[in-house]
């Protein structure tokens, strides 16, 4: 039978087989265990029951801890989201605070450019969800960077990725003007557009790119 | 005269409306030194429910929503909602959400039926696979979530 302790610190509780002081334990009761207390005071003898059952707060509370490592960031269930992309309660951190532009390695950006241009091809210019594999890339990238520079690292890429794809969109309208996504193409168009020539019509702009220029053929 | 005048005014002005392009809706892409004005930039939205989750005391549930088919070469969020029809006797919860790059934010739930709107995955390209998780407070709370994403896109 699991002994609880009122109160809302989680210092106080006495549990059988967790570790309170550890990191992972502070990072679950911090998020959740105020909430847990609350909710045990509102049960009614049945849903008691049932929870006691279940194992009570302490199973409750190490069902909630498997969300979290062991330096206390939430990683969802199976380890789902990488250490430094959760930000919280959403609105108690301002988005600007990671959505920013910073150096990424020229390397993930060549990643980034050949799953546009990979995926551009294989969808005949089309932005098909259900295939993307951009999730994976922008783990990998998130995993070979230090955690604080996860977020913004990923955000630089994503607005790298938008004017790939752009450059890759006006090849081939400009060698086929009456070209619609979903059409097949010639994808020797896209040799020319390389990560270079895009990137080198790019300049920040807060936390943005824009193009430096624009030439209107005649 | 000033009839006449006034006429010619009006006769100019109405043929500056017509000629002139329409550029609220048209922007130029490049391919490096050649440019291409394009057909371009608009709104859209998708939205995607999940199966029932459940989750027990404490345990998470959660699902995969796939945006499908995007419009636009560059996109940017606008808003995102969900959607969460509680079922009877369901306790509070936390509710995340993990957009295709990985962000993560979350909201504390009720025992009602409502919406949440997250704002702080606006700007973000909203294409790919998206990830819904609950996490109950209390013994158990079932909850099936609507997702609906709207964004600005341009080619």
């Amino acid at each position: 039978m699991s002994i609880s302790i009122a109160g809302s610190s989680y210092g106080q509780q006495a549990y059988s087989s967790i570790n309170v002081n550890s990191k992972q334990y502070k990072a679950a009761a911090d998020e959740y265990l105020d909430a847990v207390i609350a909710e045990e005071a509102m049960m009614t003898p049945e849903q008691k029951m049932m929870y006691e059952l279940m194992g009570g707060r302490e199973a409750h509370m190490k069902n909630v801890m498997s969300n979290f490592n062991s330096d206390g960031d939430f990683i969802g269930p199976g380890g789902v989201v990488v250490p430094g992309m959760y930000h919280g309660k959403d609105g108690t951190v301002d988005r600007s605070t990671w959505q920013q532009i910073i150096s990424v390695s020229d390397e993930a950006r060549q990643k980034m450019f050949d799953n546009v241009k990979r995926e551009f091809i294989q969808e005949n210019g089309i932005s098909n969800g259900d295939t993307t594999k951009r999730s994976k890339i922008f783990k990998e990238y998130q995993l070979s960077v230090k955690k604080e520079d996860r977020a913004k690292g990923t955000w630089t890429l994503q607005q790298y990725e938008g004017k790939y794809r752009s450059a890759m969109y006006a090849a081939v309208k400009a060698a086929n003007p009456d070209w619609e996504p979903g059409q097949p193409f010639d994808s020797s168009i896209l040799d020319s557009v390389t990560r270079e020539s895009v990137e080198s019509n790019l300049v920040q702009s807060g936390n943005q790119f824009v193009r430096k220029s624009i030439d209107y053929s005649v | 005269m000033k009839r006449k005048l006034s006429l010619l005014l009006v006769v100019t002005l109405l043929c500056t409306l017509f000629v002139t392009p329409v550029s609220a809706a048209e922007a130029a892409s490049y391919t490096g030194d050649q440019a291409v004005v394009t057909a371009t930039s608009g709104s859209n939205y998708f939205s995607k429910i999940t199966p029932k989750l459940n989750s027990l005391n404490g345990s998470s549930a959660m699902a995969t929503l796939s945006s499908g088919s995007c419009s636009g070469n560059e996109r940017s969020i606008t808003s995102v909602s969900v959607n969460c029809r509680v079922s009877s006797g369901s306790s509070r919860y936390t509710l995340y959400v993990i957009s295709p790059d990985g962000t993560t934010l979350s909201k504390s739930c009720g025992t009602s039926s409502a919406t949440y709107t997250f704002t702080g995955f606006n700007g973000e390209d909203p294409k790919g696979d998206w990830i819904i998780i609950i996490i109950s407070d209390g013994v158990v709370t079932t909850v099936t979530a609507t997702l609906k994403v709207n964004y600005n896109y341009s080619y």
